[in-house]
């Protein structure tokens, strides 16, 4: 039993080094941005999360043979904004979706305002998440791009 | 062994300044854009009486003659401008022959006189240059009719529709 020790130490060293030595267990990424593209002053645009304009990010985990739970809350933008012009822009449950694969298939809705808990994800397995959105224009609006940032943060639980 | 305990105490410690969070974000982007809208300016496409004296006469008005339009759109797009021939039909009568108004259309850009005009075809773009953070270009259309001796007299009227889009 003892010549089995060093081998135990050894593999136990091989667990706690990726979690341990690589600072980052948890990496996730922009893969689009939700873009409504050209709209008429005056008239409303909405972009679903099937859309390929929706924006789409990707998280996993990086801890060795552990299931992770995680906490994904989104800090989204209640404005589009170019200079003092602003264009009020909604989120709603329709608008956003998760799923284990990039596709549209099987992807379930969640309330983007909401946090959101997925539980027992794999090391190493991607978690996507889809995000459109609804905006309203009116007609005082100015024309030119407005813009807003939407930021995604995952949490291991 | 103060170095293996040193290292055994290093990875158990670390672990406390393991990251758990992250964040990633995305940019919301929309280009607004004003919608097209055309307006006549000025003028018409009267041709006037015109004496029948037994031949073919072609009458011909020049753009600038007659209806000026403006097309008002987002800077520095191009819109699409469309038009077709028009049938010019005998009013008040029953006369299977009508007359073809012949369009003749230029645009001068934001100069609303007609200076330096250039042809526009149908289903041709014409770029709207910035004025004041609004896209305009001015679009002249003048025309000719090819009357031919056998015409009845009387008044002839019909529609010209000319059309933009993005």
């Amino acid at each position: 039993m003892r010549k089995f020790i060093p081998l135990l130490i050894y593999l136990n060293i091989l667990w706690m080094i990726p979690e341990n030595v690589m600072p980052q267990s948890v990496y996730a990424f922009s893969l689009n941005n939700l873009n409504f593209g050209d709209v008429f002053i005056g008239y409303s645009a909405e972009v679903r999360h099937t859309d390929e304009n929706a924006a789409k990010f990707v998280f996993l985990h990086t801890q060795w043979f552990r299931k992770k739970d995680f906490l994904v809350t989104l800090t989204l933008p209640r404005f589009l904004r170019r200079g003092s012009d602003r264009i009020p822009i909604k989120f709603k449950r329709r608008h956003a979706a998760w799923s284990f694969r990039d596709r549209e298939y099987g992807r379930r809705r969640f309330n983007p305002n909401s946090p959101l808990y997925i539980r027992n994800v794999g090391f190493f397995r991607p978690v996507y998440i889809w995000l459109g959105g609804k905006i309203t224009t009116s007609s005082g609006n100015v024309p030119g791009i407005h813009s807003g940032t939407i930021i995604l943060t995952v949490e291991i639980l | 062994m103060k170095l293996i305990f040193g290292f055994i105490l290093f990875l158990l410690t670390s672990a406390v300044f393991c990251q758990n969070n992250v964040n990633s974000s995305a940019t919301v982007k929309v280009k607004l854009v004003k919608s097209l809208k055309i307006k006549k300016v000025k003028g018409d496409l009267n041709f006037g009486e015109v004496i029948l004296n037994g031949t073919n006469q072609n009458l011909l008005k020049k753009p600038d003659e007659g209806i000026e339009f403006v097309i008002l759109g987002h800077p520095h797009k191009e819109a699409i401008v469309t038009y077709q021939p028009a049938l010019l039909f005998l009013e008040n009568q029953i006369d299977s022959k009508s007359l073809l108004f012949m369009p003749a259309v230029f645009e001068t850009g934001d100069n609303i006189d007609f200076t330096s005009p250039k042809s526009v075809k149908s289903g041709s773009t014409v770029a709207l240059e910035n004025n004041n953070g609004t896209g305009k270009a001015f679009i002249w259309v003048g025309g000719k009719i090819k009357v031919n001796s056998t015409h009845s007299e009387g008044d002839y009227k019909g529609t010209f529709t000319i059309s933009v889009a993005y």
